[in-house]
């Protein structure tokens, strides 16, 4: 055992261990939660640095454990390679700052819930995913799959008071169970073709029974990340759990399923078929089409949150049906390309999606509220948080020159590579990506300046925003370095490209030194480099800055109330609120929403003057309505009718039902 | 050092954007004002309206923050920055190597953010109003518009402007050919959404019926104002010069050699180049005068149309024998 196996080991007990000790001091809820923590955010820190270390020194795939037992079915098997590694760096990071973040951030369960019993499960959620990442044998990676699965159900159901949490909770419960149920069946298919549950290849199976697998994991892991229509639970589970597993959950959960299906549909069973990328690639559009949708009208600021991933893993399922396009096609430009794109994706949704999501943990400490239509004006009172809002915002709305547009881009690229050389039906279907692209993105950057505009600007709709308060340190830290973080990998994009193509080949190949980070990024010819952007929007602004100076003391600013057409007693219920700002798009997209409005007036002393009128407008959830609804109604109906007509009660039918079906073996067992 | 002649290049061409924006827009408005038999103001309005503001003071509502006061300024570098990466005359050398066509629609998404945050800062209705708008509308027009760029960048097979618009050259007369035609049209829709002009917004007037992009500027004045109003002046010229170079693609004659003969070549690509965004802007004029507003419900279909057009050109290009 060389001193990496044994630093990993050590790493990923850590987690256990603190994990442990927060629940047995539980007794002292604030020192549990500083200890466990601590722990864990210097345990990240150490994660990520053996997580480059590995990717930059180039390891080879390096087995942590690898035992077997007299148990012949399960063995306790790790390993490490260079993909694993990228995931545990996307997954270290973010869990170093959610773990700064939570030191303050739980002070405001503190009372209510327990403290400690938080610090266990968050411990062992960030120690599943590390399992997930590293396993290499079949039930492992299942084990450590259910145990993902479980802890983050009692982290949705941690605010075990509310209605909310607790049907979110077994929704997704339910519904992760569900894609487990066809990710187990896949390796049982595997098991009986190879004749273990070790992680090899299952390239010599035919190819009906291939295709099948591929199916199989991509359902199983599709409900997982949360693709369209197996999304439902998405909604419900991220604004109801606390904003820290929040951010854990979209930032780093959603992307196992990537990680699984990357593992499962090109390493083990291969993908030979060009319509099943086509059909992956036709999946992620509907995905980003519903998240970009639904995202746009929701006013609860956690669950637009919630659709922005459902978009942002669109994007990413769009890449990786690029990239079994590539590999079916035998076209390795177009894989090598598509597979960067969804790594890059992975690292940049992580960090401003869990900066979006630390935001909204922020805004609900401060304000006690998640509704948007509560809010307003918190820009004059967190003006650190309005700033990094802002940053969050653009790179979500994958604007030059940050994050968000880099991981676009290069999907755009390859979607470019992939028209130029795919039969006509694909062509139509990656055209209308493209298209899906343009949609998504003006969708996000209209919803980011929807959530700030209303959330942060303008006058305070409610008692909620005007007693707010500026975030501690401990919050306000991390929130801080992701944010930089959103605009230096925004403006020197090679430094992302080279943490991704470091998982396929020698890290800083024909590098020679630093200055590599500010080289253009190009692929097949085509280049651009942000950081001109960068430095031509900062020159024109410094110059006009320097003129705007000069002209100082001729032209002053005169400070007074807003116009609003002569009217003087203008008060914040005047602004727009979320709901009248995504009306017309709400009515555009009727056919979709059906909303149903709900209007109440309330009459003052006489019946000519109006004291309020409340809109309630309900937007339907495509899916639920359409889909699971009457599934659920006609499985109630068939239940209910198999309960009053088969159990009817009486012992002689009971009876008659044994005779019969003892006849019925018999004569059966003539013909057999 | 290659790079300062890169520098100095871009800056001239910014200088020169800077003077011919706003011209367009006086020309669209004295063609509208003499078919409707009136005088209409100067062609060079704009240019006086930018001048006067400049002296003006500023008026800054007390509800606003930081971002009111930053955003004139980010929507205008921003606007102009775009310039960094289009060729406006292709031989002058800027850094179009650095930026795709890809990179110039998300830059222009850099303005309209701050735009219509900055909408909201006042916390006034017509901000809410307008921002709420001019998101739907945008929203909508983008798919096309990247649609539109992406069909002309895979017929050059880049996606940079510089390769499409050489592509453009090469071909010559065949560009009169269906798939071209098509996006030119969805181009000139996708010109008149963005700008703001009939039959998506009028930009002639503050009525609350017909406001939108100018809702966003109401609460600006002074300096601010005449910053938004060159912003949207250059943004308009970006989207004329993108359809002038790629469709029209002369870029005038080579003059001698030497210094005089470089400037000579220069000024005259210039006035050729002038010229095609002021036809251009001819083109767009006759569409405000011959429709009306619509109702802004029916804004999505006029946008769904030029998706459809940019699609069908896309077909286009492997259907039927190609371009």
């Amino acid at each position: 055992m060389n001193t990496f196996q044994i630093l990993f080991l050590i790493f990923m007990f850590i987690f256990v261990l603190s994990g442990i000790f927060s629940f047995l001091f539980r007794k002292n809820q604030l020192f549990a939660n500083t200890f466990t923590n601590v722990i864990n955010s210097l345990n990240s820190l150490f994660g990520i640095i053996l997580s480059l270390f590995f990717l930059i020194t180039n390891q080879p795939a390096t087995p942590i454990i690898s035992t077997s037992s007299s148990f012949s079915l399960f063995k306790l098997a790790l390993s490490i390679d260079p993909v694993s590694a990228y995931f545990l760096l996307v997954l270290c990071v973010l869990a170093f700052a959610v773990s700064v973040y939570s030191v303050s951030y739980m002070k405001h369960y503190h009372g209510k819930y327990d403290l400690g019993r938080f610090g266990l499960l968050i411990s062992l959620f960030i120690f599943s995913m590390i399992a997930v990442f590293t396993s290499s044998g079949l039930i492992m990676f299942y084990i450590s799959w259910e145990i993902m699965a479980v802890v983050s159900f009692f982290l949705v159901a941690f605010e075990h008071e509310n209605e909310d949490a607790r049907s979110s909770s077994l929704l997704y419960i339910v519904m992760t169970h569900v894609g487990a149920a066809f990710i187990l069946l896949g390796f049982v298919i595997i098991y009986s073709i190879n004749g273990s549950f070790d992680m090899v290849s299952v390239s010599n199976a035919p190819a009906s029974l291939r295709l099948i697998l591929l199916i199989l994991f991509f359902i199983g892991f599709g409900m997982k990340a949360g693709l369209v229509p197996l999304h439902i639970w998405l909604p419900y589970a991220h604004p109801a759990a606390p904003a820290n597993v929040s951010a854990l959950m979209s930032g780093v959960m959603l992307k196992t399923a990537f990680y699984g299906m990357f593992r499962f549909c090109i390493e083990i069973v291969g993908c030979d078929f060009p319509s099943f990328g086509t059909a992956v690639v036709a999946a992620g559009i509907l995905s980003v089409a519903i998240g970009a949708v639904y995202m746009y009208v929701e006013p609860d600021f956690k669950r637009m949150l919630a659709y922005s991933s459902i978009e942002n893993m669109g994007i990413i399922t769009i890449a990786f049906g690029l990239f079994c396009i590539g590999t079916s096609t035998h076209n390795p430009e177009l894989s090598v390309l598509s597979y960067i794109a969804m790594l890059i994706h992975i690292f940049s949704h992580m960090l401003f999606k869990g900066l979006m999501f630390m935001i909204a943990g922020s805004v609900h400490y401060a304000t006690d509220t998640r509704d948007l239509e509560k809010l307003g004006g918190l820009i004059k009172i967190m003006p650190l948080t309005g700033l990094l809002v802002v940053l969050g915002g653009l790179s979500m709305s994958a604007i030059v020159p940050l994050n968000g547009f880099i991981g676009e881009w290069v999907i755009i690229q390859s979607l470019f590579n992939a028209v130029l050389t795919a039969d006509p039906v694909s062509k139509m279907i990656i055209v209308l990506a493209v298209a899906s692209f343009g949609f998504a993105g003006a969708f996000a950057c209209a919803s980011a300046v929807r959530v700030i505009g209303i959330g942060f600007l303008g006058k305070p709709r409610s008692e909620n925003a005007l007693n707010a308060k500026e975030v501690p340190f401990f919050m306000s830290a991390p929130m801080t370095l992701f944010g930089v973080m959103c605009l230096l990998t925004g403006i020197f994009p090679m430094s992302l490209v080279i943490l991704a193509t470091s998982t396929f080949m020698p890290a800083f190949q024909g590098v020679s030194d630093l200055t590599t980070l500010f080289i253009p990024i190009s692929f097949s010819e085509n280049t651009i480099h942000p950081l001109t952007a960068f430095l031509g929007i900062a020159a024109i602004m410094f110059a006009m800055f320097i003129i705007s100076l000069m002209r100082r003391n001729k032209f002053k600013t005169e400070y007074y109330e807003t116009w609003n057409c002569g009217y003087d007693k203008s008060t914040a219920k005047m602004q727009y609120s979320s709901t009248g700002y995504s009306n017309p798009v709400s009515t555009v997209f009727n056919i979709i929403f059906k909303a149903d409005e709900d209007i109440q007036i309330k009459k003052g002393s006489n019946p000519y003057s109006v004291k309020n009128i409340t809109l309630t407008k309900t937007n339907r959830k495509l899916f639920e309505s359409v889909f699971y609804n009457p599934m659920k109604r006609f499985t109630l109906l068939v239940s209910n009718v198999s309960k009053n007509k088969i159990q009817a009660g009486s012992t002689e039918t009971y009876l008659a039902y044994i005779f019969v079906f003892l006849l019925l073996l018999l004569i059966l067992n003539k013909f057999i | 050092m290659e790079i300062l002649f890169y520098v100095i290049n871009t800056v001239l061409q910014v200088l020169v954007v800077i003077i011919v924006a706003p011209l367009p827009g006086g020309i669209v408005k004295k063609i509208k004002a003499f078919s409707q038999k009136r005088e209409g103001p100067p062609v060079f309005q704009l240019y006086y309206d930018i001048y006067k503001l400049l002296s003006k003071e500023r008026v800054v509502s007390q509800t606003t923050s930081w971002i009111f006061r930053v955003s004139p300024f980010i929507i205008l570098a921003s606007t102009l920055s775009v310039f960094l990466f289009i060729p406006v005359i292709p031989d002058i050398d800027t850094f179009s190597i650095a930026g795709d066509v890809i990179l110039i629609i998300y830059l222009l998404a850099l303005g309209k953010f701050f735009l219509t945050l900055s909408a909201l800062d006042a916390g006034s209705t017509f901000g809410g109003m307008g921002s709420s708008r001019e998101s739907m509308i945008s929203s909508l027009t983008e798919p096309g518009f990247l649609l539109s760029l992406f069909t002309l960048s895979l017929l050059a097979r880049s996606t940079s402007l510089t390769d499409i618009m050489s592509y453009s050259e090469n071909i010559g007369i065949k560009i009169v050919s269906p798939t071209y035609l098509l996006i030119f049209i969805a181009m000139i829709l996708i010109l008149i959404s963005e700008t703001s002009r009939i039959p998506i917004d009028d930009p002639s007037t503050h009525l609350e019926l017909t406001m939108v992009h100018e809702a966003m500027l109401l609460e600006n004045s002074g300096s601010s104002l005449a910053m938004l109003e060159l912003s949207a002046a250059v943004k308009q010229l970006i989207i004329l010069t993108i359809i002038a170079n790629v469709f029209i693609p002369f870029y005038g004659i080579k003059v001698g050699y030497g210094v005089t003969g470089f400037f000579i070549a220069t000024l005259l690509s210039l006035l050729i180049y002038t010229a095609k965004v002021v036809f251009i802007s001819v083109i767009v004029s006759f569409a405000e005068i011959f429709t009306v507003k619509l109702r802004l419900f029916s804004t999505s279909g006029f946008a769904a149309l030029s998706f459809i057009l940019a699609f069908i050109a896309f077909l286009q290009t492997f259907i039927l024998g190609g371009v």
